[in-house]
């Protein structure tokens, strides 16, 4: 078992009375996790890495509001989802969807033949992805949202929801099937 | 379907990318905005800290300079005793007015020195043997004298020429510098000593943690905490005053205790580091044969184990901390002889660890959790002077 040498608790603590030491240490608790949830959103890395900050400023600055009721990483995890929804808003990229529906290949490989391929690969595949419909599979595939969910926070409809995330899966794995041939 | 979408998300959760330094200080340089005033008012207390501390660390160092010297200046070898004494002659005739209370009148001290006349007669020979000095002072004071056969010593020895050759005030000095010599004890001091120690110590391992742990407003509450250290010693006096100590401490126990809320339990937490420890101490004796010495001195340490038990859950954290340890010592002793070469030693010594023991893990780097060690020490000792 790795010992956690600082309680959730002590870390929440020090962060509410704005300690930096304890910022950093929650920061580098949570840093990989949702650097990653930030790459899938953004498709690379500069702007995943100005979604990092902002979001966790963003932490830090409204930890007091945190009650503890639910995980602490659950709590941070909304807030790097919502404000990567924000960024991508700001840049109005946030409305580029797919437009035509993808053709189904069909040698789509299972999962266990995707097995292989690493995390950069697939992240890379999903930068492919248009941004609406890269936000809306994470949405629904990472974060678990309904499209009715989905629909209300980027103000579209059910239908467009649930139309964008099967294109974006289908079109993820054909990219997926072409670098695994 | 549901299938991709969970190997998709285990996939980028695993992703092992770490977001580069740069984000971090970014975040940093963003709060910081907010206090910047803040900031620089503690900037600038801080330069005023840091000069005071510049002027006092100047005068602690000035201080223990003096010390040092004092203490090499008092301790050396003594001078021959006619080299240093005031041979002029007395201003005036003493009157009883004029002396100490308690000073011996002038009459007393011939008196007391009119016994030894004889002694005295024997300078005038050339070379009188140190038995014939010795059956003339026990034939005058009436004292038992140890045998004077060693030809080294001073006391034995022909008396110099230079004193032989001198006026009466000469021969006086003589005098008592033969009197001096004679009388003095034949205990010679023991050189090298060798022992066992051991150690009853509170520990502490002072970091952000334990130190906040202190107050009772904290969700930290620091414990006291003790361990053991055993060992062994040897020693060596290097001047009438100082002696040289080296320990070596087989198991040098650290340990700390506290209690925090963990998971929303309030749960105890145990560290414990065992190491070996080397101390080197220069320990001063506070007068001659007092029993009473003020140590000083350094200690290097060595990291055997290291585990952390969370309730009753014991976990190997040996690899997030420093196999290495260093610092200072400081403390005093008191040492007493219970029976012929065995002296018994009681002290009380502190020590405190310069270097950050935590070394840091993935999550952690080491200057986010610095702990240094400190000790409280109640000491005993038991040492044999073989020579």
């Amino acid at each position: 078992m790795k010992v956690d040498l600082f309680s959730e608790e002590e870390v929440i603590s020090g962060c509410k009375k704005g300690e930096r030491r304890y910022q950093e240490i929650l920061y580098r608790r949570f840093a990989r996790k949702m650097y990653a949830l930030c790459l899938s959103y953004a498709g690379n890395r500069g702007f995943a890495q100005d979604i990092l900050q902002e979001a966790f400023i963003k932490v830090f600055k409204n930890i007091a509001q945190y009650q503890q009721k639910g995980s602490l990483e659950g709590w941070i995890r909304r807030i790097v989802t919502n404000t990567a929804i924000d960024m991508l808003r700001q840049n109005h990229k946030i409305e580029s969807y797919i437009e035509e529906e993808p053709l189904h290949t069909e040698n789509a490989s299972e999962n266990e033949a995707l097995d292989h391929l690493g995390s950069d690969e697939i992240l890379a595949q999903v930068a492919r992805l248009p941004e609406g419909a890269r936000v809306i599979f994470n949405l629904y595939a990472m974060e678990g949202y309904t499209h009715k969910e989905i629909a209300q926070r980027l103000k579209i409809s059910t239908g467009t929801s649930k139309s964008q995330f099967n294109r974006a899966r289908q079109l993820l794995q054909n990219y997926l099937t072409e670098i695994n041939t | 379907m549901n299938r991709f979408n969970q190997w998709y998300k285990s996939k980028i959760e695993s992703h092992p990318e770490d977001p580069p330094e740069k984000v971090w200080d970014s975040i940093q340089d963003e709060l910081d905005v907010d206090q910047v005033w803040h900031r620089l008012e503690a900037n600038l207390e801080g330069r005023k800290r840091k000069k005071a501390l510049l002027v006092f660390s100047m005068a602690a160092s000035l201080a223990l300079l003096i010390a040092i010297g004092s203490i090499f200046y008092f301790t050396r070898e003594p001078q021959p005793e006619i080299a240093t004494l005031d041979t002029s002659p007395p201003a005036e005739p003493e009157t009883p007015e004029s002396r100490m209370p308690g000073q011996p009148a002038d009459e007393s001290i011939a008196k007391k020195l009119q016994p030894i006349e004889g002694v005295l007669a024997l300078s005038e020979k050339k070379h009188p043997s140190s038995e014939e000095i010795r059956g003339a002072m026990v034939e005058s004071t009436g004292l038992t004298l140890p045998s004077l056969e060693a030809p080294e010593s001073k006391a034995t020895g022909p008396l110099p020429a230079e004193i032989i050759s001198r006026d009466s005030f000469s021969k006086e000095i003589a005098q008592k510098t033969l009197i001096a010599e004679i009388l003095e004890p034949q205990t010679k001091r023991k050189e090298f000593f060798i022992g066992a120690t051991g150690q009853l110590a509170n520990t502490w391992m002072l970091n952000q943690k334990t130190i906040q742990g202190l107050n009772p407003e904290e969700l930290t509450h620091t414990n006291l905490s003790f361990g053991k250290n055993f060992g062994i010693l040897a020693g060596t006096r290097i001047n009438e005053r100082m002696i040289l100590q080296g320990e070596f401490f087989f198991l040098s126990q650290k340990r700390q205790s506290y209690n925090e809320y963990l998971g929303g339990q309030f749960v105890s937490s145990n560290l414990e580091l065992d190491y070996s420890t080397l101390t080197l101490l220069f320990k001063y004796q506070i007068a001659e044969n007092s029993p009473h010495y003020l140590a000083g001195g350094i200690y290097g340490s060595s990291l055997k184990n290291a585990v952390q038990k969370i309730e009753s859950e014991l976990t190997d954290v040996r690899n997030e901390y420093n196999s290495l340890d260093y610092g200072l010592v400081a403390g005093y002793e008191y040492q007493f002889p219970i029976a012929g070469n065995w002296n018994l030693g009681a002290g009380l010594f502190f020590r405190y660890g310069l270097k950050n023991i935590f070394s840091g893990n993935e999550m952690i780097p080491d200057y986010l959790n610095r702990t240094q060690n400190a000790a409280f020490n109640a000491s005993f000792s038991l040492n044999y002077a073989i020579f």
